[in-house]
């Protein structure tokens, strides 16, 4: 029941999030054909940043893997995965109509409980769109003539769940400072673009890039799973979480 | 083993924002009793409710329910339990249908009763298929209502349950809430501006006021102790100080004196009769008359 | 037992219902060994505080004009006060009607009269002469 109160708050957000990723990595799984296609029939122009960009994809896409990897885990699938960590993130008691407040802070629980499932039950539904797209590509591959591994689906997708988890993290400890629920949507992306900025700025921060990790990109590049990173990456989000529990601990309604 | 008072406040303050919305409010219900809460908007009421429910915390001073203090988050959950509450704002999620909402909170409480649930949506007539955005301003407050009493509490708190709601809507509310006190001994806070209902149905009266408690009573002790005299005098009404304690008000108007007494009315008319007046007037005093009285005091 | 209590009139509703009862067992609508509504229907019926029923019967106990069965409930007693009150009421009707008709005859409108009465009634009250 519990449950039930916690998922009722962004269960659209949720679900049109579950339609929307899956369909778009089946998208760009079965348009590899296409691409190649396309590919064909373009040649770069050097010198150019634009240029530069196109020929490292073009060079990606020449394998079906690093196709994949670079349009889905890297670019599409990150995006769309951080967009809607942030939309579930944000909301909570602050930002709910006064009706709805009320039946929850007079229901026998404490707070810190319900925030707890809150948090819970949103990082669940993290899960699920970090790791139900990438079973899709697995699954649709084959009409195309090709196969994902499951493992490599399985890490990308840790990979990107844990870094959407920190985006979730932060939509939900601003969501316990303002009541304006699209402010901790804004402010969790523009974290997250802060932190690309940063990446491409100090060109990696020796290997502790956030945005890698979120890739998957160690792991692409076959050097396994950027262990450190994801746990540091979890403890960063459940110190978010705490913070923003205890915020609304304390808070006065 | 029960408390002889569900809700005790002692010297309750909160200040929000640097403004005090209470200023030291002590009161206590007694328990199986049925208390009607009244003071101005703004006076504290909301406030205090909130305080009693753990949604929000004192600035100082101590407030316990059933004997638990309303400041420990532990404490409160159990308070929370034992509550049946029911908002200004009625709590109900729009986008669910009756049942819904019923099942939903249902599953909250361990003490739900399936039968009481049947009764009351058959006496409320309730559609249990409707979705809850169709329902009346008046369905509303009785399923707010339903969910209150379904839960088993021992304690019914309510904010302006009758606010807004038709006469029949209105005697369905109270008849609800009298028939549920008779058949469990619940006892009802409620606050309300509808002072004809609190006259109806409470037998205690706590009226607050400016954050603070202006006057807590039975309201039977209140009918039968306040008394309102009008002396008439031959020439102006005299400028005269009460000594009796318990005068409340003296008003003067041309030859006109009106005393509004809370107490000691022989020693009132026996200080009356020694001005000569022309004639003694002794009349009861509505709950209305009360109110305007204790809270219209100018500073 | 189905009558309306004035909870604004200033006095208490367990008097008003008291009265209800007397008035009841004085014109015959209720006699002796007739049970009353339980508490809680009566409350419920009613609309008002189940405790101020409880206190009228109480009340109506103590002057011996009910009793209270254990379990069972609330009875009317015995016959022998039934006519002593009847009479009462009924001479009373007639010092009342005679009263009404001198002062209507001075021209005291009906509302007048009521005020009279009641204000009477209210000081008599005020100074505790008067026993219910």
């Amino acid at each position: 029941m519990i449950w039930q109160h916690a998922f009722l708050e962004t269960r659209w957000r949720f679900l049109i999030g579950l339609v929307l990723l899956p369909v778009s990595a089946a998208f760009v799984a079965l348009s590899y054909p296409q691409v190649t296609a396309l590919s064909q029939s373009v040649t770069p122009v050097p010198g150019t940043a634009l240029g530069r960009e196109i020929a490292a994809a073009m060079e990606l896409s020449k394998t079906y893997d690093g196709y994949v990897w670079s349009q889905w885990f890297q670019q599409n699938g990150a995006q769309l995965g951080s967009f809607f960590a942030a939309m579930i993130g944000t909301g909570g008691l602050l930002s709910l109509d006064a009706a709805a407040r009320l039946f929850t802070l007079s229901l026998p629980i404490s707070r810190e409980r319900l925030l707890a499932a809150r948090a819970a039950a949103g990082l669940g539904q993290v899960l699920a769109l970090t790791l139900v797209p990438a079973l899709v590509i697995v699954i649709v591959s084959p009409v195309i003539g090709r196969g994902f591994p499951v493992l490599d689906a399985l890490a990308y997708a840790l990979c990107a769940f844990v870094g959407c988890a920190v985006i979730f993290s932060l939509a939900f400890l601003f969501s316990s400072m303002f009541s304006n629920v699209w402010a901790p949507v804004l402010l969790a992306l523009c974290a997250g673009a802060a932190l690309r900025a940063l990446d491409t700025i100090t060109g990696g921060m020796g290997g502790f890039s956030l945005l890698r990790m979120v890739h998957g990109e160690s792991y692409f590049y076959g050097h396994g799973l950027p262990w450190l990173m994801l746990l540091i990456s979890a403890g960063v989000s459940l110190a978010l979480l705490y913070a923003g529990t205890r915020l609304i601990a304390q808070q006065d309604f | 083993m029960a408390d002889a008072f569900v809700i005790e406040t002692a010297d309750l303050r909160k200040t929000y924002d640097g403004v005090e919305a209470l200023r030291g409010l002590t009161l206590a219900v007694p328990a199986g009793s049925i208390c009607g809460f009244l003071g101005r908007t703004g006076a504290g009421k909301t406030t205090t409710i909130k305080i009693l429910l753990g949604m929000a915390r004192p600035t100082s001073g101590r407030a316990t329910v059933f004997g638990l203090p309303v400041d420990s988050p532990a404490a409160s959950v159990d308070i929370r339990r034992r509550t049946g509450f029911v908002g200004d704002d009625k709590g109900l999620y729009d986008a669910m249908t009756v049942r819904g909402m019923i099942r939903h909170t249902a599953a909250f409480y361990p003490q739900w009763s399936r039968e009481l649930e049947e009764k009351y949506l058959r006496r409320f007539e309730l559609g249990a298929e409707r979705g809850i955005k169709t329902l009346s301003r008046g369905m509303r407050t009785k399923l707010a209502l339903l969910l209150a009493l379904c839960r088993g509490a021992d304690l019914l708190v309510l904010d302006e349950p009758t606010t807004g709601l038709d006469p029949a809507a209105t005697e369905q509310v109270l008849q609800a809430l009298v028939g549920h006190a008779a058949e469990r001994g619940v006892t009802v806070f409620f606050s309300s501006h509808q002072l004809a209902d609190v006259e109806q149905i409470a037998d205690h009266v706590a009226i607050i006021d400016r954050g603070r408690l202006a006057v807590a009573s039975g309201l039977d002790d209140l009918r039968q102790n306040y008394r309102r005299i009008q002396l008439v005098f031959d020439g102006d009404a005299p400028a005269y100080t009460f000594q009796t304690r318990g005068v409340e008000r003296v008003k003067r108007a041309g030859r006109v004196m009106t005393v509004l007494s809370s107490a000691g009315i022989d020693g009132v008319l026996g200080e009356a009769r020694q001005l000569n007046p022309v004639s003694t007037d002794c009349a009861p005093v509505t709950l209305k008359d009360i109110f305007l009285e204790t809270v219209a005091v100018e500073d | 037992m189905m009558f309306r209590p004035n909870a604004s009139s200033g006095v208490p509703i367990y008097l008003q219902l008291m009265e209800q009862v007397k008035h009841a067992i004085e014109t015959g609508a209720l006699r002796a060994g007739d049970q009353l509504p339980g508490i809680r229907p009566l409350a419920e019926e009613m609309v008002i505080n189940p405790n101020t029923v409880a206190k009228a019967y109480r009340e109506l106990e103590h002057d011996g004009v009910i009793e209270l069965r254990h379990g069972a409930g609330a009875f009317v007693t015995g016959a022998a006060r039934e006519k002593k009150l009847t009479d009462r009421l009924r001479a009373g009707q007639t010092i009342v009607a005679a009263a009404v008709d001198k002062l209507r005859a001075r021209g005291v409108t009906e509302a007048e009269i009521r005020r009279l009465f009641e204000a009477e009634l209210t000081r008599l009250t005020a100074k505790g002469e008067q026993r219910g």
